[in-house]
């Protein structure tokens, strides 16, 4: 094995100590001593194998590389391919990190006993999620993810009119519904949830002192309307 | 003219080149289909994701409910409908049933806690792979990028031979070769049994819905290792040889599956990021550090913070080490300098956005390209360790056998 090959070195540094067994009988190399058989089978698996890692890699290449000639011409075979067990996305803080804080925040309409309807407060829900986070090294998906991965595919499936987009949107609204409902209810102050409704605040994180940029500091909101809540939601 | 004449001193250097790629491609063939390459690497992708699963599923035992059992507001309804948009493989989509949830969720911890000792690994690599796919496919919008990682490399390890060292396994194949008897086989013809009838019976009460790909999928591995016990009991030497080779030309397609991922990683992760303004002015580190759901310890986000040098670095070091990663394994020495400062810079990620499991899949994900020297010393190490525990727990028992154990 030749020192100054880095990777194949690396890669092939252990294979010289465990030969197979069956080493003994036939010669490592496909020559005269293997069956006919049996060398179609290995040159045929080869190929094949060869032929299955190209395919992968290429698809994998042209899912995450952006939209290009090749891969919109071949979009359908891409997607078909990747999705659902080989898909990823790597733009971690990529091209931009994120530059907000969002703060998710709930509030039900609940009916007493009595028949009357009353409105709580909102509650935030993101600050429920902090609180379990700070000094926790090791937080939980339920308040690291849970909420806040929501809300993004929420945002994600719905258009610039807060209109829900196909399927997905249709289940973005139900899953953030639900966790509204989940966190806030089903009864609350001695009555039963019967609607929700959610709202976000983005609040721009402030660039560095020494950075040139300058944001403006000012929170927006994102106010969705009432929902009504089902005992399906609680299911 | 001169030049004619320097044109026929100097000799061609394609001169012989036919035949040495010739002799190139013998070799290379030879050596991808009569070799497991990459051994350790193996076992430590094997070892460093079965153990950062485990650890995971352990730690969100107590909301493991709220996650992807019977109270997850991501309801059975939902997942059945996006699941059924998309074919993702969920074993928990076959009954939302509370005990069938729980069942999983163990057999999950089980199926880690098997593959990291390497007992009967390949059977377990592929319980490993239905357990970590069931239950983020389950759950399919809670994952971040370490959850990503650890699918995929359940999905790759399968195809590997990841337990032919720091195994169980390997220990009872050093075993077996003394002895001339393999004392697994009856645990390993038991797990086939056991596997291939709850499967068919799965299958013919309707309760397994399984798509016809998965189907021939499991019910091919079945088969394989049907044929893998027929080839012993025979002891034929060339159809077990047949069978080694395939194995090893998988096994070696399936590395290089698994380090071309993690090169896709880095280069999608870097080059998406020399696009960004924030990146480009090296300021891009400043953000995370204030958002709320990554900042478990403020104090230690703020310090970092305050030094506008020390942002900028690692702003620029991290574009930096991420772009060039795929180019410097093509040199060794480079390789083993941008690793450590890989995994240094996960290891931060870890403690300071609150990111353990995510860190630790990428750590091992970097495992694959350190050097085998490296990890056969690591291993001596860790057995000495293991050895010497175990010997002062024996003397602590038995003063009287104290000394007896031989070092490995």
């Amino acid at each position: 094995m030749e020192p100054h090959e880095a990777l194949d070195e690396t890669l092939l540094e252990g294979a010289a100590l465990r030969e197979p067994a069956a080493v003994d009988v036939l010669p490592p190399a496909l020559n005269g001593s293997w069956s006919p058989l049996s060398r179609i089978v290995i040159a045929g698996t080869i190929a094949v194998v060869a032929i299955a890692v190209t395919v992968h890699l290429l698809l994998l290449f042209l899912y995450l590389a952006p939209s290009n000639a090749v891969s919109r011409q071949h979009d359908e075979l891409v997607r078909g391919y990747v999705y659902p067990e080989f898909d990823q996305n790597w733009r971690l803080f990529a091209p931009n990190p994120l530059q907000t804080n969002i703060n998710v925040h709930a509030r039900a309409e609940v009916k007493s006993p009595d028949g009357s309807l009353r409105t709580t407060p909102w509650a935030s829900l993101t600050d429920q999620d902090i609180a379990h986070i700070r000094g926790n090294p090791a937080p939980s998906h339920e308040y690291q993810n849970l909420l806040r991965q929501a809300w993004d595919f929420y945002t994600r499936q719905h258009d610039g009119d807060g209109k829900a987009i196909g399927l997905l949107g249709e289940l973005s609204e139900t899953y953030v519904r639900r966790i509204a409902a989940h966190r806030l209810g089903p009864r609350l102050d001695g009555g039963q949830m019967v609607k929700v409704q959610v709202y976000a605040a983005y609040t721009p994180i402030a660039p560095p002192k020494w950075s040139n940029e300058t944001v403006d500091p000012r929170a927006s909101q994102k106010v969705l309307a009432w929902w009504p809540v089902s005992k399906e939601d609680f299911r | 003219m001169n030049i004619e004449k320097d044109t026929a001193q100097v000799p061609s250097p394609f001169k012989g080149m036919g035949a040495k790629l010739d002799a190139g491609i013998v070799k290379a063939l030879n050596k991808i289909k009569g070799t497991t390459l990459a051994t350790y690497q193996a076992a430590i992708v094997r070892i460093g994701f079965s153990l950062t699963c485990a650890l995971y599923l352990i730690r969100e035992w107590p909301h493991r409910l709220d996650l992807y059992g019977t109270t997850n507001s991501w309801g059975f309804d939902l997942a059945q409908r996006l699941n059924a948009s998309n074919g993702a493989f969920s074993v928990l989509m076959w009954s939302n049933g509370r005990l069938w949830f729980e069942l999983v969720y163990h057999g999950a911890i089980a199926a880690s806690l098997l593959l990291l000792l390497g007992w009967h690994t390949r059977t377990m690599s592929l319980l490993f792979m239905v357990g970590v796919l069931s239950l983020l496919n389950r759950s399919a919008l809670l994952g971040d990028g370490g959850d990503n990682l650890m699918h995929l490399m359940a999905t790759y390890l399968v195809l590997t031979r990841c337990g032919q060292v720091w195994s169980l396994d390997a220990r009872r194949r050093d075993r077996a070769a003394v002895l001339g008897r393999d004392s697994g086989d009856r645990a390993r013809a038991a797990l086939w049994a056991c596997l291939g009838a709850g499967l068919a019976v799965a299958q013919a009460t309707g309760f397994a819905q399984l798509s016809l790909g998965w189907a021939l999928f499991f019910w091919g591995m079945w088969f394989i290792q049907a044929l893998w016990f027929w080839v012993d009991r025979r002891r034929s030497f060339e159809l077990r040889a047949v069978l080694d080779a395939i194995a090893n030309v998988v096994h070696n397609a399936a590395m290089l599956v698994i380090a071309a991922q993690v090169c896709i990683l880095y280069t999608t992760a870097g080059w998406y990021k020399i696009q960004g303004p924030r990146w480009q002015d090296g300021t891009a580190v400043h953000y995370p550090l204030h958002l709320a759901y990554f900042s478990p310890w403020t104090q230690l986000s703020q310090s970092l913070d305050s030094s506008s040098l020390m942002i900028t670095v690692i702003t620029y070091g991290t574009v930096f080490v991420q772009v060039a990663f795929p180019f410097a394994l093509l040199n060794r020495r480079v390789k083993n300098v941008l690793l450590p400062i890989m995994m240094t810079e996960h290891a931060s990620i870890a403690v300071i956005c609150g990111l353990p499991f995510f860190s630790l899949a990428m750590v091992f994900a970097d495992a694959v390209f350190l050097p085998t020297s490296f990890l056969r010393w690591v291993g001596s190490r860790v057995a000495a360790a293991r050895d010497r525990v175990i010997e002062r727990v024996r003397r602590r028992g038995d003063p009287q056998t104290a000394g007896a154990n031989a070092g490995a």
